[in-house]
C-alpha cells in the first residue's frame, strides 16, 4: 500500500505540474506578446499626429543614398515623422508576392506603408490598379509636376483600364546599343557604332570572323519581349498596340521583327538565354555589342571593364528610329494613412535636386523637363542622346496582360523558334492565337 | 486488462467521483497529448486549407474586384480536360525519378560510411561537412547554382575546359534536355544531408550487439549490410519515401532557376499551378486551388498506401 | 563512449567519404571564393577557379547595402527559436499519441495532420492573412511563430510517430505492468529513447523555418519583425540591382549561414548522444 501511494502521488503531481507549467508558459508568452502589442499601439497613438511610412524596394538604397534623402526631407519638414521600411521586390519570383500582399492589405482595409517606392507601372502597379488596391494620383498631384513629365513617361504611368495615372515616375531606363569601341575598331574596322539593324548584323559577322568564340559579336535577352523584340518592332512600325494596349500581332512588322531576332541570334553567346546573360558576358569582356538599358554600362564598369572603351549608341534604326524605355516610381496604397504627406514626399523628397543628382550618378534618368533644365551642365554626358530618343519613344502600356499573358507566351514560342527551329510564320501564328485565347478567357468574367 | 489490475492493486480509490474522474482521465487523458497540436493545427492549417478547398468550387480571379462566384464542378471539369495536367505531371514524375533514387542512394552510402568510421570526432566532422549545404539559404543557393551553370562564366564549364573533358551538354539550364536533370543535381547536392540524417538515426537504432555478433561469427561487411542493416532500415526507407512525396509539388526550384523553361521543359505540376494562381491572366485562384488540392489528395493517398505497406512489415517484425 | 568496433575503419571508407565531402564542398567552396574574390577576378573569361587575390570588401558591402542586418538576424533567431521549440514539443507529444495510445479517430487525425505536408503553404496565405488580422497577430513574432509551428507539424509528427513506433514494446509493457500512466511512460521511458528523433525534428524544422520567405514576407510589415530570410532577398542578383551583387550575395549568405551552422555544431553533441542512447537500448 505504501508503495502504491507513493506511486500515486508523484504521478498526479507530474502530470498536473506539467500541464500547469505548460499552460502558464503558453499564457505568459502569448499574453506578453499581445500585451506589448497593445501597449505599442497605445504608444503609437500618442506619437506626432503626422507619420509617413515609406516602403522602398531594398535594392534602391544600394545605388542611391536614400537615408540621406529622407534625412534631408526630415530637416525641411519637422512636423512629420518618417519611417522607412525596406521591402524586397521586382525580383523574378517576387512581383506576384508583392501584388498579392498589397491586394490582401487593401481587401482588409489596411496598408503596411503609406507610400511604396520602386515598382514599374506595367509590373506590380498594373494588377494592383486592376484590383483597386492603389490610389489614382491625378487628383492628388500638382499639375505642374504632371505637365513637366515627358509625355511618353506620363502615358506609361497611366492605366489602360480607366485612363488614370497611378504611378509617379522617379527614374527611367532607356534601351540602346552598348558597345566596346576597341572591339568594333579591331573587329569591324570602324569605331562608329552601327546605326541600323542590318549594320549590326554586318558588324557582328566581321567580329565573329575575327574573334571566333573569344568575343561574341552581339548579345541581348531575346526571350524578354521588352528587351529585344519590342525595341526592334518599335523601329519597324509606329502601330505596336491596339486600343486595349495589346500587341498588334498580325502586322508584317511583327513577323519582320521576329526575323531580325532570328538573324541576330546566330551571333549571340549561349548565355543570352538567361536573364542578363549577355550582360554578364559583356562584363567579362567577351561581347562586343549588346542591347540593354543604360545602367548596364555602369555594371560593366563596376565589373572592371575600361570605362573609356564603353559607349552607348541609340537603339538601331529599322525603317525609322525609336526605342523602348521603362520607369520606376512611387505608388500610394488605397488605405494609406497619410496620402497628402505621401504626395508631398514624392514631389519634394523624391524629386529634389540632391536626389536627382544622385539618381543621374547611378546611371538613371529623371524624366522631368524642368528638373533636367535646372541641372544645367551637371547632366552627365551619356544622358542627352537618350533624352532625345525618350521624347519620341513609345511606352509599354500599363495593363496587367503584358506580364501575365503576352510575355510568358512570347517566351515559350520564341524559345521554340530559336532552339527547335520552329518557322517564323508558325511562331507568329502561335503567339497570336495563344494570346488571343488567354485574353478571351480573362475577359470572360 | 493490465489497467484493471492496477486499479485493484492500488486498492481503493476513494469516492466514486474520484473513480469517475479517473475513468474519464484514463479514457480521454490520452487526448491531452494532442491538445497542443490541435490548438495550433486547427486554426492555422485546417481552417486555411478548408478555405482553399472551398475555392475549388468557385471562380475567384484575384486581381479583379469581383467577389468569388460559385461554379460548382466547373474547375474540376476544366482540370480533367486540361492538357497541361498530364504534361506537367509527367515532368514532375521525371524529376522524381531523377532525384529520389539518386539522393537516397547517395545519402545511404554516406550514412553507412559514417557509421563505420571509428572515431566519433572524425565522423562528426564528416557529418558536419556533408550536412553543410542544407543550412544555406535556399534562394541564394539557387542563384549560385544558376551562375555555376552559366554557359560562359559558370564553374562546371570552366572545370571541364580546364581538365580538357569534352562535355557535350554545356547548355545546362538553357538546354531543354539537360535543364531538368541540372535542377535535380542541385537538389541532390542541397538536400542529401537531411536524408543522410534520417538514415543515421535508423542505423543507430539497430542494436550494436546484433552487428558485433554477426561480425564475430565471421560475416563480411557486405553480409552485415545486406542481411542485418538493410532489412532493419526498411521502415526508414518508407519514411523517407513518404517525406519525398513532397517533391510532387516542386515549384520553387524551377521558378527561380528556369521559370519553367526552356520551352516548358521544367514546367512542373506545382509550378504550373503557381502560375495559374499568381501570374497568368486574372490570377484564377479557384482553378489553381483545384490543381493544388488534387495533388494533395494524391500525395496523401500514396503516403497512406506506403504506410500501410510498411506497417504490415513492421508488425511482422 | 565510443562504439566498440572489432573491425578497423579502413581506407576505402575514408576515401569514398572524402569523395563525397569533395562533392559537397566544391560548390560551397566556389561560393565562398565568390564572397572573397575581387570583381576583377569574377568577370573574366575564363574565370579562375582559385582567385589569386582575396578581399573582404564584399563583407563590408553587406552592411553597406543592408545596415539593419543585425536587427533582421535577431528577429530570425527569435522567430525560428520559438517555432522550433514549439514544433519539437508538440510533435513529440503527438508522435507518442499516434504511435502508442489507442483512441478512437487516432489514425484519421494522424493522416489529417500529415496531409498538411503535401499542401503548399502558398494556398493558405490569403486565409491566414485574414485570420492573423482578426487575431491582431499581423506583424507580430507570435503570429508568425504559430503559423510556422502549424505548418511544420505534419512532417515532425510523422517523423516522431515513426521513431516512437520503432521503440520495442517490451519497455512500455513493463512500465504499464508497474502501473505507470501514459504520461509517466512517455516522460520517463519513451522520451529518453527518442532524443535522436527529437534532434532530427529540430534540425529538420530549423532549416526551412530559418529560410522561409512567403509567410515572412506577407505577414510582416516592419523591420522590427522582419526576419533574415526576407532580408536576404535584398541581395539576390536581379535586373534591378545588377549582376555584380552575386559576390556580395555570397558574403551575405555566409553571414546568414554561420549562426545556423553554429547551432548545428552545438546540437551535434545532443545528436550524438541521442544516437548512442538509441543504440544502447539493450
Amino acid at each position: 500500500m505504501e508503495d502504491d501511494r507513493r506511486r500515486t502521488e508523484p504521478r498526479k503531481i507530474t502530470r498536473r505540474r506539467f500541464l500547469t507549467a505548460a499552460g502558464t508558459g503558453a499564457v505568459l508568452a502569448t499574453g506578453g506578446q499581445l500585451g506589448s502589442h497593445v501597449m505599442g499601439r497605445r504608444v503609437a497613438r500618442a506619437a506626432p499626429a503626422k507619420t509617413l511610412r515609406i516602403g522602398i524596394y531594398g535594392y534602391m538604397p544600394q545605388g542611391i543614398p536614400f537615408d540621406q534623402v529622407v534625412k534631408n526631407y526630415q530637416q525641411k519638414r519637422t512636423d512629420v515623422a518618417l519611417t522607412v521600411e525596406p521591402l524586397p521586390g521586382a525580383v523574378v519570383a517576387d512581383w506576384p508576392a508583392t501584388v498579392r500582399k498589397f491586394t490582401l492589405e487593401a481587401r482588409q482595409r489596411q496598408a503596411s506603408v503609406d507610400l511604396l517606392i520602386g515598382p514599374t507601372p506595367w509590373i506590380e502597379p498594373a494588377p494592383l490598379a486592376q484590383a483597386q488596391a492603389i490610389e489614382p494620383l491625378d487628383p492628388l498631384l500638382p499639375k505642374q509636376i504632371t505637365n513637366d513629365l515627358y509625355r511618353s513617361v506620363l502615358r506609361e504611368a497611366t492605366f489602360s483600364g480607366d485612363g488614370r495615372m497611378y504611378v509617379l515616375p522617379w527614374w527611367t531606363d532607356v534601351t540602346g546599343l552598348i558597345y566596346r569601341r576597341s572591339y568594333l575598331q579591331e573587329g569591324a574596322g570602324t569605331d562608329r557604332p552601327p546605326e541600323t539593324w542590318d549594320q549590326v548584323l554586318a558588324y557582328a559577322e566581321k567580329i565573329r570572323a575575327k574573334y571566333g568564340t573569344r568575343v561574341y559579336g552581339y548579345g541581348a535577352d531575346w526571350w524578354a519581349s521588352h528587351r529585344l523584340f519590342l525595341p526592334i518592332l518599335v523601329t519597324l512600325t509606329r502601330e505596336l498596340y491596339d486600343k486595349d494596349g495589346v500587341w498588334k500581332m498580325d502586322s508584317d512588322a511583327f513577323l519582320e521583327a521576329l526575323g531580325v531576332i532570328q538573324k541576330l541570334h546566330a551571333f549571340m553567346p549561349a548565355a543570352s538565354q538567361q536573364d542578363l546573360g549577355s550582360s554578364r558576358v559583356f562584363q567579362a569582356g567577351g561581347l562586343a555589342m549588346q542591347s540593354y538599358w543604360q545602367t548596364q554600362m555602369l555594371r560593366a564598369i563596376q565589373a572592371g571593364q575600361p570605362s573609356s572603351d564603353i559607349f552607348m549608341a541609340p537603339n538601331p534604326r529599322g525603317r525609322h528610329s525609336g526605342t523602348i524605355f521603362w520607369t520606376a516610381g512611387a505608388i500610394i496604397p488605397k488605405h494609406s494613412a497619410n496620402k497628402d504627406e505621401a504626395v508631398r514626399f514624392m514631389v519634394e523628397g523624391m524629386l529634389d535636386p540632391f536626389t536627382v543628382q544622385k539618381t543621374f550618378d547611378n546611371y538613371k534618368i529623371v524624366p522631368y523637363h524642368s528638373i533636367i533644365a535646372k541641372m544645367g551642365d551637371k547632366v552627365p554626358a551619356w544622358a542627352p542622346p537618350l533624352l532625345g530618343t525618350l521624347s519620341s519613344a513609345q511606352p509599354i502600356p500599363m495593363n496587367p496582360y503584358w506580364l501575365s499573358v503576352e510575355q510568358p507566351i512570347f517566351k515559350e514560342e520564341i524559345e521554340k523558334m530559336l532552339l527547335q527551329g520552329q518557322p517564323l510564320q508558325a511562331t507568329r501564328t502561335n503567339i497570336a492565337n495563344r494570346i488571343r485565347e488567354k485574353l478571351r478567357e480573362a475577359g470572360k468574367r | 486488462m493490465s489497467r484493471a489490475l492496477t486499479e485493484v492493486q492500488r486498492g481503493g480509490l476513494g469516492s466514486p467521483t474520484r473513480a469517475a474522474v479517473h475513468g474519464i482521465v484514463r479514457k480521454w487523458g490520452g487526448y491531452l497529448f494532442i491538445l497542443p497540436l490541435l490548438l495550433v493545427y486547427l486554426p492555422f492549417v485546417v481552417y486555411p486549407v478548408l478555405r482553399s478547398v472551398q475555392l475549388v468550387f468557385y471562380r475567384y480571379e484575384y486581381i479583379t474586384t469581383d467577389p468569388p462566384r460559385f461554379i460548382g464542378l466547373g474547375n474540376l471539369i476544366h482540370w480533367i480536360q486540361d492538357a497541361r495536367v498530364p504534361e506537367t505531371f509527367w515532368i514532375t514524375m521525371k524529376f522524381f525519378l531523377l532525384y529520389v533514387p539518386a539522393s537516397t542512394l547517395v545519402a545511404l552510402l554516406a550514412a553507412l560510411l559514417l557509421d563505420r568510421v571509428a572515431s566519433r570526432h572524425v565522423s562528426g566532422l564528416y557529418r558536419s561537412v556533408l550536412y553543410f549545404p542544407v543550412v544555406l539559404p535556399a534562394s541564394i543557393v539557387f542563384h549560385m547554382w544558376k551562375w555555376m551553370y552559366d554557359p560562359t562564366l559558370g564553374l562546371f564549364n570552366q572545370v571541364f575546359q580546364h581538365l580538357r573533358i569534352p562535355w557535350p551538354w554545356t547548355g545546362w539550364l538553357v538546354d531543354p534536355v539537360v535543364a531538368l536533370p541540372a535542377i535535380a543535381l542541385m537538389s541532390i547536392w542541397r538536400l542529401m544531408g537531411t536524408t543522410m540524417m534520417l538514415f543515421l538515426v535508423g542505423l543507430a537504432a539497430i542494436p550494436n550487439d546484433l552487428l558485433e555478433a554477426a561480425r564475430i561469427d565471421g560475416a563480411g561487411e557486405w553480409t552485415v549490410f545486406t542481411r542485418i542493416q538493410l532489412p532493419l532500415l526498411v521502415p526508414m526507407f518508407f519514411i523517407i519515401l513518404v517525406l519525398r512525396l513532397q517533391v510532387l509539388g516542386l515549384a520553387i526550384e524551377p521558378l527561380v532557376m528556369t521559370e519553367g523553361g526552356p520551352i516548358r521543359a521544367t514546367m512542373t505540376y506545382g509550378l504550373q499551378a503557381y502560375y495559374i494562381s499568381l501570374r497568368d491572366g486574372n490570377w484564377d485562384m479557384g482553378y489553381g486551388s483545384t490543381w493544388f488540392v488534387l495533388l494533395g489528395v494524391l500525395a496523401t493517398g500514396l503516403a497512406v498506401l506506403a504506410w500501410r505497406l510498411m506497417r504490415n512489415r513492421l508488425e511482422v517484425a | 563512449m565510443d562504439r566498440v568496433r572489432l573491425i578497423p575503419s579502413g581506407l576505402p571508407y575514408h576515401a569514398t567519404l572524402l569523395v563525397l565531402v569533395a562533392a559537397s564542398l566544391l560548390p560551397f567552396l566556389w561560393f565562398v571564393s565568390l564572397a572573397l574574390r575581387p570583381l576583377s577576378e569574377t568577370y573574366v573569361i575564363p574565370m579562375p577557379l582559385v582567385p589569386r587575390s582575396l578581399t573582404l570588401q564584399h563583407f563590408k558591402d553587406v552592411f553597406r547595402y543592408v545596415p539593419l542586418m543585425v536587427l533582421y538576424y535577431r528577429n530570425s533567431f527569435l522567430i525560428t527559436g520559438g517555432a522550433v521549440a514549439g514544433v519539437v514539443a508538440i510533435s513529440c507529444l503527438a508522435g507518442y499519441f499516434f504511435a502508442r495510445l489507442r483512441a478512437p479517430g487516432r489514425d484519421a487525425i494522424f493522416w489529417a495532420v500529415v496531409l498538411s505536408m503535401f499542401i503548399p503553404p502558398l494556398t493558405a496565405v490569403p486565409a491566414l492573412y485574414e485570420l492573423l488580422d482578426r487575431l491582431h497577430l499581423l506583424n507580430t513574432r507570435t503570429g508568425l511563430i504559430l503559423v510556422y509551428i502549424g505548418w511544420h507539424l505534419g512532417m515532425s509528427t510523422f517523423i516522431m510517430r515513426g521513431v516512437f513506433a520503432q521503440v520495442p514494446r517490451e519497455m512500455e509493457e513493463a512500465a504499464r505492468m508497474d502501473g505507470a500512466t501514459d504520461f509517466r511512460i512517455f516522460w520517463q521511458v519513451m522520451l529518453p529513447l527518442v532524443t535522436g528523433g527529437l534532434v532530427v525534428v529540430a534540425i529538420f524544422s530549423f532549416v526551412p523555418i530559418w529560410g522561409e520567405y512567403i509567410f515572412a514576407f506577407t505577414f510582416t510589415q516592419t523591420k522590427e519583425i522582419m526576419p533574415m530570410s526576407v532580408a536576404i532577398r535584398f541581395f539576390e542578383p536581379s535586373p534591378a540591382s545588377g549582376q555584380y551583387t552575386l559576390n556580395v550575395a555570397s558574403a551575405a549568405a555566409l553571414f546568414m549561414f554561420m549562426p545556423a551552422i553554429a547551432i548545428y555544431v552545438v546540437l551535434q553533441k545532443w545528436f550524438t548522444k541521442g544516437l548512442m542512447e538509441g543504440a544502447l537500448k539493450f
